[in-house]
């Protein structure tokens, strides 16, 4: 059985439209209404039921920006850069070898070890430790002249001295030593600014290690 | 011929119509109506929400906040540099005070002549020229051992004797705690 096929006129289509015009715009308005009413007023009412939770949380993000505006206003800038002065001392940023060679200086004369000779193992000079939790470090070969009792004096000093170091390895006898230390440095992961996260102040054990710390700079 | 009287049945259906048609253009203006009503109702209860003013006011407090974006950006990179020295102190071990506890336990007559340290193990070698002082200081070393105070433990790997000077030399190695 083969589909009939079904034409209609462009005149009796013309024809059909004048005799139910005036059925069509009514129509049409009933329609568009309902598809507004589907596209712009239930979204609008769903939205509305969120309201009162956006605000709520809205007031909450308010609570900590004022909490972090009066902590800020709270915390003299002289003492924060003091702080920061002090802990970038014993970390510092990047590889400080004049922090180093003064950390060694001042560690020889407070112990009374007399300074040989030294070598750095620099290592790649361009490469910047991408790992966050990773603790780069430069090699040092150091060799020191004094008694048994001033070398132990100068591991001693150097562990008090600013940049943090790490005895390796260390070999001494009745005048000489040979250390294997590693002065560490940690940059700064890139990170953008959140205001509406609280911000933390310095919590006790961190107050007493910036205590600890602060003298071995100076 | 009969009379053919189409009139009564026009008018009815024309009737018809224009009531279907009333209908139609009703429900147009219901709908118009009622969807404007929606749409103010929906405005009213948007206007009288809280939420606008509080947005501004949390805009206004980040612009104000800004302005101190140095002093949070400090407080972050104190943090970082403090929670990154505590891991490194942590896990440094403080050769120095390993030794301390050992020359305190040192009698008089006792002389260090070399000590090594690699990782976690000391290796050091006194002279004397008393037994009974190297004997002593042995016997201290063990007591502290036993004690965990200065090592996990202690091996004498050698004993001699230098006939020429008449010392007597002691070789150590201890597993630091």
């Amino acid at each position: 059985m083969t589909p009939q096929k079904i034409t209609i006129e462009q005149s009796t289509l013309k024809i059909l439209y004048v005799k139910y015009k005036s059925f069509l715009i009514p129509l049409g308005i009933v329609l568009t209404c309902i598809l507004l009413f589907f596209i712009i007023i239930v979204p609008q009412i769903t939205e509305l039921f969120s309201t009162d939770a956006r605000a709520q949380a809205t007031r909450e993000k308010i609570a900590i920006l004022r909490e972090n505006m009066r902590f800020l206003s709270t915390v003299p800038s002289d003492v924060q850069d003091s702080n920061v002065i002090i802990a970038t001392a014993a970390l510092p940023l990047e590889k400080d070898y004049a922090g180093i060679i003064r950390a060694i200086s001042v560690a020889s004369v407070k112990s009374g070890a007399e300074i040989d000779d030294f070598s750095f193992s620099v290592g790649n000079i361009a490469e910047e430790s991408k790992d966050a939790n990773s603790n780069p470090a430069i090699n040092l070969e150091l060799n020191i002249k004094g008694s048994v009792d001033v070398e132990r004096r100068f591991l001693e000093q150097l562990y008090q001295t600013a940049p943090l170091s790490k005895i390796n390895s260390f070999e001494i006898n009745a005048e000489t030593g040979t250390l294997t230390i590693l002065f560490y440095y940690k940059a700064v992961p890139a990170v953008k600014v959140d205001y509406k996260k609280p911000i933390q102040p310095l919590s006790k054990s961190e107050t007493a290690l910036l205590d600890k710390i602060s003298p071995w700079g100076f | 011929m009969n009379d053919i009287n189409l009139l009564p049945e026009k008018q009815a259906s024309n009737q018809r119509t224009r009531r279907i048609l009333r209908i139609f253009k009703g429900s147009a203006i219901i709908s118009l109506g009622l969807l404007a009503l929606c749409a103010l109702v929906v405005f009213i209860v948007k206007l009288s929400s809280p939420l606008p003013a509080l947005q501004n006011q949390e805009n206004a407090l980040i612009l104000e906040l800004d302005k101190s974006k140095e002093k949070t950006a400090k407080f972050f990179l104190l943090h970082n540099r403090l929670l990154n020295i505590q891991k490194i102190l942590s896990m440094r071990e403080d050769y120095s005070v390993t030794m301390q506890e050992v020359f305190k336990r040192m009698p008089e007559g006792i002389f260090v002549d070399s000590l090594s340290v690699t990782k976690s193990e000391i290796l050091f070698t006194v002279s004397s020229t008393s037994l009974f002082s190297l004997d002593v200081f042995i016997n201290n070393l063990v007591d502290a051992t036993v004690k965990k105070e200065v090592f996990q433990k202690i091996t004498l790997k050698n004993l001699s004797l230098d006939q020429r000077t008449g010392k007597y030399f002691l070789s150590l190695e201890g597993v630091v705690l």
